[in-house]
């Protein structure tokens, strides 16, 4: 597919309600990151070709809209003109926001997940957040008339919805969840998934200690790190709740592992191994308990290129990938991928 | 004191649920406890979308929409648009077609109803990714994933 950009004259009536809505995005939910570089570009379409809604290039930080999905319609608060197209079309600054305020990426991390399934999570919660969000973020904005339904058919919605619903509950609410995965890292949205889980379900179970919960939250990120997520956005919704319902049941079963684990007063934290041991390997005074049997080391900074650009890892490697269950990489050298792969909003 | 809007935002995310999805709440109560959380001397624009957000919430929730036989002819098309069978060529010229044929659906559709039955095809207009991701599948282990032959995995992955 083709397709060409342009930069938006920072002085134009448009540009500034884009600033205008991305405070309002900041406001309503703020987070300790700002990636985006103050560069806003309308993507142009070829003649005969479906339009594309929306990108935020972490490398550049740069944010691109469609020239004719979404940039016509920040007009600004006019009451009478609101409609579906300007629902989706804010709905979209609600998503490249959402990507442009957290980071990516958390190397660091031993329970950050740097996959193609935390690639897939990455999108579903930005389009979960544009979706959950926006009726505060329209109200807030000025744009009380516009709406947004809510998606039927993709696949991607009906897992992340079912998911959060799964995992939240009196300790840590649905919107709890929301405004601690809304701060990232997005790498780190399974282990804030898993945090939900041990506070709600393990409660009187894994003490209180960090050590004990991070290990408790590394045992359960395999169940909830299905090989299906980058698939979804192409999905139906049937998919999606067949991938939660699955989730489902291997969250039930770890569930109940970890708390027979710690009804033996153990003494030690779960025998969990970490979703990234590199960062183990980073900080190897860090007093972390999870096991890495296999020993598996690799350089942090070649994971971090792979992971941000959504590449395979290098051929050889794979031995050495942090696995979660969900199966490594093949043979097969490292595969060009555009950049906007992690933070596309892949809506419908 | 200004408006501490995260917190309002946050407070009003968790009563939505509680009103609309879970329907263990009281309504009254629950806005009480967001009007409390405005202060007196909040600008005017801050209360008057505060207000609106709260009266919102004893709204009875609106009918579901009725689609008109293009929105679901078009969700039948996107549904079955990524094939699992077939050759990656073939499951690219797949995505292609069912995308043109959404947006012709759109065309014919009421201005109302045509921007959500194009939202359908954002997933799909992402070629160049499917593309790579369909030409570049994962090894796939029996670990955790759906129970189906592994001849028929492969063109899962995208």
């Amino acid at each position: 597919m083709g397709g060409s950009d342009s930069i938006v004259s920072p002085g134009s009536a448009t540009y500034r309600e884009f600033v205008r809505l991305y405070a309002v995005a900041s406001r309503i939910a703020p987070t300790p990151v700002d990636r985006w570089s103050g560069v806003l570009r309308a993507l142009h379409t070829p003649p005969g070709e479906p339009e594309r809604w929306g990108a935020f290039d972490p490398r550049s930080g740069d944010i691109s809209l469609s020239a004719e999905l979404v940039l016509p319609h920040l007009t600004g608060p006019a009451p009478g003109v609101a409609g579906p197209a300007q629902g989706q079309a804010l709905a979209t600054v609600l998503h490249e926001a959402t990507h442009a305020r957290m980071e990516t990426d958390a190397p660091h991390e031993p329970n950050a997940v740097r996959t193609n399934e935390s690639l897939g999570l990455i999108e579903a919660f930005a389009e979960y957040r544009a979706v959950q969000q926006f009726e505060t973020f329209a109200v807030a904005a000025g744009y009380p008339d516009v709406y947004l339904t809510t998606p039927q058919y993709p696949g991607w919605y009906a897992a992340m919805d079912d998911l959060v619903r799964q995992v939240s509950g009196p300790v840590k609410s649905r919107a709890a969840f929301l405004d601690e995965a809304i701060r990232g890292p997005g790498a780190m949205h399974f282990d804030q998934l898993a945090d939900s889980v041990v506070k709600n379900r393990l409660t009187h179970d894994v003490p209180a200690g960090e050590k004990d919960q991070r290990a408790a939250r590394a045992a359960l990120i395999p169940a909830m790190a299905h090989r299906l997520w980058p698939s979804l956005r192409a999905r139906p919704a049937e998919s999606g709740l067949m991938v939660a319902n699955e989730i489902r049941q291997h969250l039930d079963a770890q569930v109940d592992k970890i708390r027979h684990y710690y009804r033996g007063s153990p003494g030690q934290p779960y025998p969990a191994e970490a979703p990234n041991p590199t960062a183990i390997q980073l900080s190897p005074d860090n007093g972390l308990a999870m096991s890495d049997p296999k020993g598996r080391t690799e350089p942090a900074a070649g994971v971090d290129l792979r992971f941000l650009s959504g590449q395979a890892p290098a051929s050889g490697a794979t031995a050495r990938r942090p696995s979660l269950g969900q199966g490594a990489r093949g043979s097969g050298g490292p595969v060009r991928r555009d950049p906007h792969r992690g933070t596309d909003r892949d809506r419908s | 004191m200004p408006l501490d809007i995260a917190k309002f935002n946050t407070a009003f995310n968790r009563a939505r649920d509680r009103v609309r999805s879970d329907g263990a709440a009281q309504v009254a109560v629950e806005q009480a406890e967001l009007r409390a959380l405005v202060p007196d001397d909040a600008s005017e624009h801050d209360k008057k979308w505060t207000a609106e957000l709260i009266d919102a919430l004893a709204a009875p929730p609106e009918p579901e929409r009725q689609w008109s036989e293009l929105y679901h002819e078009a969700g039948r098309i996107h549904v079955a648009a990524y094939p699992v069978e077939g050759t990656v060529d073939e499951q690219i010229a797949a995505l292609n077609a069912a995308r043109r044929r959404i947006w012709e659906i759109a065309d014919r559709a009421a201005e109302d109803e045509a921007p959500h039955i194009r939202a359908m095809t954002r997933v799909l207009e992402h070629v160049e990714h499917l593309e790579q991701e369909l030409r570049n599948p994962a090894c796939l282990t029996d670990a955790g994933g759906l129970v189906v032959p592994r001849d028929a995995r492969r063109p899962d992955r995208t």
